[in-house]
């Protein structure tokens, strides 16, 4: 059998944004190592999927200090969950997966955060909303229209739409059959784009 | 919303939702890449709590093993402390006399009254023996064995009938005849010899 032999050093960082589906034998190679502790195998694994990663708990917090601490916190998870991994399957869907559970409870600390704020400051008045449509605004108005959704909705939108993934991956990270995932996502869509109609359209 | 509708709406709400999220900076990215880098050495560093399990498990028991023997030491010491205590202060022979004269006598005496013109006697005797301060309990007979022998105080020796009727030891199996003297006729004759020979009126 012909094992792969690694280079002992961290990929450059152009690689780790170019290459994000690696060979099914490297990527097995790079669990093992990360297993035994290799924290470059590691970095490897993970470093491809760090802008999505990014992605979902940015959506979450609003916050890029907070995400990058999310981040953390999903690849400390997703160290011990490794070893459950398939190598082959979808790396990108397992670790979106743990990202967008994160990312729910993030979107619940947040919203109770922010009740709170409105409860003792009050509600910002309202000028023109043509004005206030900032990115930042846009950004609020779609983390309020996901919070409304149930969890699963919640982490299919993630999915979906920040993490881009297939059906066949939603459906491994959610842990569905395809057919339902695929369903999932209609009603997703659908919903997020009734609540953001007015967004939308502008 | 039919098929073409679907893909209307994710290229929208894709839109979007790239239009209200961030992506992070190369920056951010290479600084969660040396998080990440950390992520296997630190997560091997730190020990699952159930590894210190049989340890402390171990600690527990051996402390109170311990504890059990230091408690049988001491009780061992104290014992032999209040043996050579009781050696000291008794005449050598006294304690067997005293328990062998005072005991039995002094229960009936408590109990149901003298049996026998003998028994009677018997009871004068051991109302001299009773008759220390320090017979407050059964158990200090002996040590009572220092005090007062020679004394033939009957009042104080009845008197002791009365004292050590509350007291539970003695009194137990006690009726309230026993406190109130005898009932049956038979028993008042009883009640008079005996109580005139410790009167001394014969």
């Amino acid at each position: 059998m012909h094992v792969m032999t690694l280079p002992n050093r961290s990929l450059a960082f152009s690689e780790y944004r170019g290459n994000s589906e690696g060979s099914v034998p490297l990527e097995q190679e790079l669990i093992l190592r990360a297993l035994q502790g290799d924290g470059h195998a590691f970095a490897s694994l993970v470093g491809p999927h760090l802008p999505l990663l990014y992605r979902i708990a940015q959506r979450a917090c609003g916050s890029s200090a907070l995400a990058e601490d999310a981040v953390q916190e999903t690849l400390a998870l997703a160290f011990k969950k490794l070893g459950s991994y398939e190598a082959g399957t979808s790396l990108k869907a397992f670790l979106g997966a743990i990202a967008a559970r994160q990312a729910l409870t993030l979107l619940r600390s947040e919203r109770r955060r922010r009740r709170r704020e409105e409860a003792t400051v009050g509600p910002e008045p309202t000028a023109n909303p043509a004005e206030q449509l900032t990115a930042q605004r846009l950004a609020e108005r779609v983390r309020e229209a996901l919070a409304q959704m149930p969890k699963k909705r919640q982490q299919v939108a993630l999915l979906r739409l920040d993490a881009n993934l297939s059906y066949l991956e939603i459906a491994q990270a959610t842990g569905t059959t395809e057919g339902s995932a695929r369903v999932l996502v209609h009603l997703v869509l659908k919903e997020l784009k009734e609540k953001l109609s007015d967004v939308i359209s502008e | 919303m039919n098929n073409e509708d679907e893909q209307n709406a994710h290229v929208e709400l894709r839109q979007l939702f790239e239009k209200a999220g961030e992506e992070p900076s190369d920056l951010q990215v290479a600084r969660m890449l040396g998080k990440a880098r950390a992520i296997p050495t630190a997560a091997l560093e730190r020990r699952p709590r159930w590894v210190w399990l049989p340890v402390g498990a171990s600690a527990v028991l051996a402390a109170a093993a311990a504890g059990f023997w230091v408690l049988d030491m001491r009780g061992v010491q104290a014992g032999a402390e209040v043996g050579a205590q009781a050696a000291g202060v008794l005449p050598e022979g006294t304690e067997h006399d005293v328990g062998e004269r005072a005991t039995p006598n002094a229960l009936r005496v408590v109990g149901a009254g003298p049996a026998t013109s003998e028994e009677a006697e018997a009871l004068g005797e051991a109302a001299q023996v009773l008759n220390g301060p320090g017979f407050a309990e059964a158990d200090e007979v002996a040590l009572g064995a220092e005090h007062n022998w020679a004394t033939t105080d009957a009042e104080a020796s009845l008197l002791l009938v009365g004292d050590n009727a509350d007291d539970a030891e003695l009194g137990s199996g006690m009726g309230a005849e026993d406190l109130y003297g005898p009932l049956s006729e038979e028993d008042v004759d009883w009640w008079m010899l005996a109580t005139n020979e410790l009167l001394g009126g014969g």
